[in-house]
């Protein structure tokens, strides 16, 4: 059985707030912002001056004037998963890594953070972008068990705001930069044993959220939102028939898109707040990284004897959940 | 497990390297004598990002086509697909991921996301499926990759002319479906992250290459990998087939014949094409799978972009 041993979680310090974003005359302000997507600020390695500026309407200069990367972010995140541990690189067998914006496409992520870290298994990449945590688990979860080294890293980061349109006014709010990173293996029991995973995809929608390579973050948001919500209620109600859930004492972790769209789904799942674990009012929507970085500022406070749902959802579209037994 | 179907595609422009060398393009020594690319020839010198967004097709585009034919291959249909497994190093979009731009040209509601491994992507993609849980291989699961280095090489550097825009793409299953398959025996994928950025694909700007980075990491690397294959399986060499991928051939070629592969079992792409990153390796399957006698090992090995290098080992059997 696959077990996390450890978590790690980076950010730019950046932090792009609200007041700026009204004071930006983008036809947004405070008011809109927390009632439509519930974010109070969000961290960016991009500068505030040129965020208010330059609306970062050249990306070519978003990687010049920007404080980090996600190769950057990746390394920190790992560092600390590493540290959080006990462990250290060498120790790692296998890197797995998903980026939604690197700023080299090749050679994968996975290989220069592994390179950087002094890595001496095997590197490549394992991508979905937003649903990367449910992927990678499922994906360690089709290993016949002898087939996966010792510790295993997985790290999701990535630094949208570099591909965001700040004359947007949505775009310009939901996105955070960030990392997470954590240890698994199935030779060590840590404080979370997967019991469940599930990966999935709906690629004749894949046009729905894009990327350019060269150009801004595109989605078609009330399609996105739409079917954000009701796809994760779904993981859910599926997860809840199956591993008999009681939310008064198990947890819930989703995709860090937006504070209303997850209200809309504790609601309607009656899931208490104080067991919806989450950060993305403050941080913004980190893609990939969301839902294990909440896991990581939260590892302190995992009581053993609890499950653990994550249900994350995004591009491709792709959507995936987990169930953990915490130890 | 089984490669039930095989299939490749190219971009629709070819350039020959007199024709570059014409349009003051520098030619490598061991260039093909054509390529193929997505780029049409007025715009081979303009920017990376102008020769992508130019393009008439995509590297999802040719995946589409090289995922068709590795169906039509394998006599199955796009439908009866359980999982698609991508990998590009050349996107047109950072998100989402190759394979599932590739099911969406397909049009298929199909499992999709990618493993990506640079060079060593299409040897890397049946390595993993061999290492899975048998009843976690869907009855069909397509890997593809498909490159268009071509958009993002400096023509004025010779390294440029090495290289070709296409796709592979496999059907792989635990069962045979009636049709003669190849086997799949031995895997091994190994990283070395000494030289990971000798080859780096920029984001935003083109293909930036180490001086000597045939010489200094695809050859040795590709040579020790001939190396663990002679010293595991000795018995075996004489009589097998090698594919081997277009960068370092005639090189890797000779020190596979020291080592003593039969010169008329090594099979490279020849002049007409050149090499296309993580695809390389399956298009040289598909363009030789019929030479390939029954019950004969093939190994294919690739290495030098990216850390990975490696090997798989095939053995084709009737029905």
């Amino acid at each position: 059985m696959l077990s996390i041993l450890g978590m790690g979680a980076a950010y730019p310090e950046t932090r792009l707030t609200n007041q700026a974003l009204e004071e930006m005359d983008i036809g947004t302000n405070a008011t809109w912002i927390i009632d439509k997507i519930g974010i109070e600020s969000r961290v960016t390695s991009l500068p505030i001056d040129y965020i208010i500026k330059e609306r970062n309407q050249d990306i070519n200069q978003a990687a010049k004037v920007a404080s980090t990367n996600p190769t950057k972010l990746g390394i920190h995140a790992a560092e600390k998963a590493l540290k959080n541990t006990g462990i250290t690189a060498d120790q790692i067998g296998l890197v797995i890594c998903n980026c939604c914006s690197p700023d080299n496409i090749t050679p994968p992520e996975s290989q220069r953070i592994a390179a950087s870290l002094g890595v001496k298994g095997k590197a490549y990449d394992v991508f979905t972008a937003c649903p990367a945590f449910a992927l990678h688990m499922d994906f360690l979860n089709h290993f016949k068990e002898e087939e996966l080294p010792e510790y295993v890293l997985c790290i999701s980061t990535a630094a949208l705001t570099q591909h965001v349109n700040y004359n947007d006014r949505s775009d310009g709010a939901i996105w955070g930069d960030g990392a997470a990173a954590w240890i698994v293996s199935t030779k060590h029991q840590g404080k979370l044993t997967l019991i469940d995973s599930h990966f999935n995809a709906d690629p004749t929608r894949a046009e729905a959220v894009v990327v350019d390579r060269y150009s801004f973050f595109k989605q078609d948001g009330r399609a996105v939102r739409d079917f954000s919500v009701r796809q994760t209620v779904r993981l859910i109600k599926k997860i809840e028939e199956e591993h008999n859930i009681d939310w008064n004492k198990d947890i819930f972790v989703g995709h860090q898109a937006n504070r209303t769209m997850l209200e809309q789904i504790t609601n309607n799942r009656g899931i208490p707040d104080t067991n919806h674990w989450f950060n993305v009012t403050q941080i913004g929507n980190q893609a990939g990284a969301g839902a294990p970085a909440v896991l990581s500022m939260h590892w302190d406070k995992i009581e053993p004897g609890r499950k653990i749902v994550v249900a994350v959802v995004g591009a491709g579209l792709s959507w995936g959940s987990l169930v953990f037994q915490t130890n | 497990m089984f490669i039930l179907g095989v299939g490749s595609a190219t971009a629709q422009h070819s350039i020959s390297s007199q024709r570059l060398k014409e349009l003051g393009a520098a030619i490598d020594p061991s260039a093909p004598s054509n390529r193929t690319s997505i780029v049409s020839e007025e715009a081979l010198f303009s920017s990376p990002k102008d020769r992508l967004l130019n393009a008439s097709e995509t590297t999802s585009t040719i995946g589409k086509v090289a995922v068709e034919r590795a169906c039509i291959d394998a006599g199955i249909s796009l439908e009866s697909v359980g999982l698609i497994v991508g990998d590009g190093s050349t996107p047109i979009q950072v998100t989402p991921s190759e394979g599932q731009r590739i099911s969406c040209a397909l049009q298929l509601k199909t499992p999709s996301f990618d493993i990506t491994g640079a060079g060593i992507a299409n040897i890397l993609h049946v390595d993993t499926a061999r290492r899975w849980k048998e009843e976690k291989l869907p009855e069909y699961s397509v890997f593809v990759s498909s490159n268009a280095p071509t958009h993002a090489v400096d023509f004025r550097s010779s390294e440029a002319s090495l290289f070709a825009d296409g796709a592979s793409a496999v059907v792989v299953s635990n069962k045979k479906n009636g049709k003669a398959a190849f086997r799949v025996v031995d895997s091994q994928v190994y990283d070395d992250f000494s030289k990971v950025s000798e080859v780096r694909i920029e984001k935003l700007g083109g293909i930036i290459f180490g001086p000597c980075f045939i010489k200094d990491v695809v050859i040795p690397r590709n040579s020790s990998v001939l190396d663990l294959i002679c010293q595991s399986k000795k018995d075996l060499i004489s009589q097998s087939y090698l594919l081997l991928n277009p960068l370092g051939a005639d090189a890797l070629k000779s020190i596979a014949i020291e080592k003593n592969f039969t010169a008329q079992n090594i099979f490279c792409l020849d002049q007409h094409q050149g090499d296309m990153l993580g695809a390389s390796s399956f298009f040289c399957l598909d363009k030789f799978k019929n030479q390939i006698p029954y019950n004969t090992p093939v190994f294919l090995i690739a290495g030098g972009i990216g850390s990975g290098y490696g090997f798989l080992q095939l053995i084709k059997e009737e029905v």
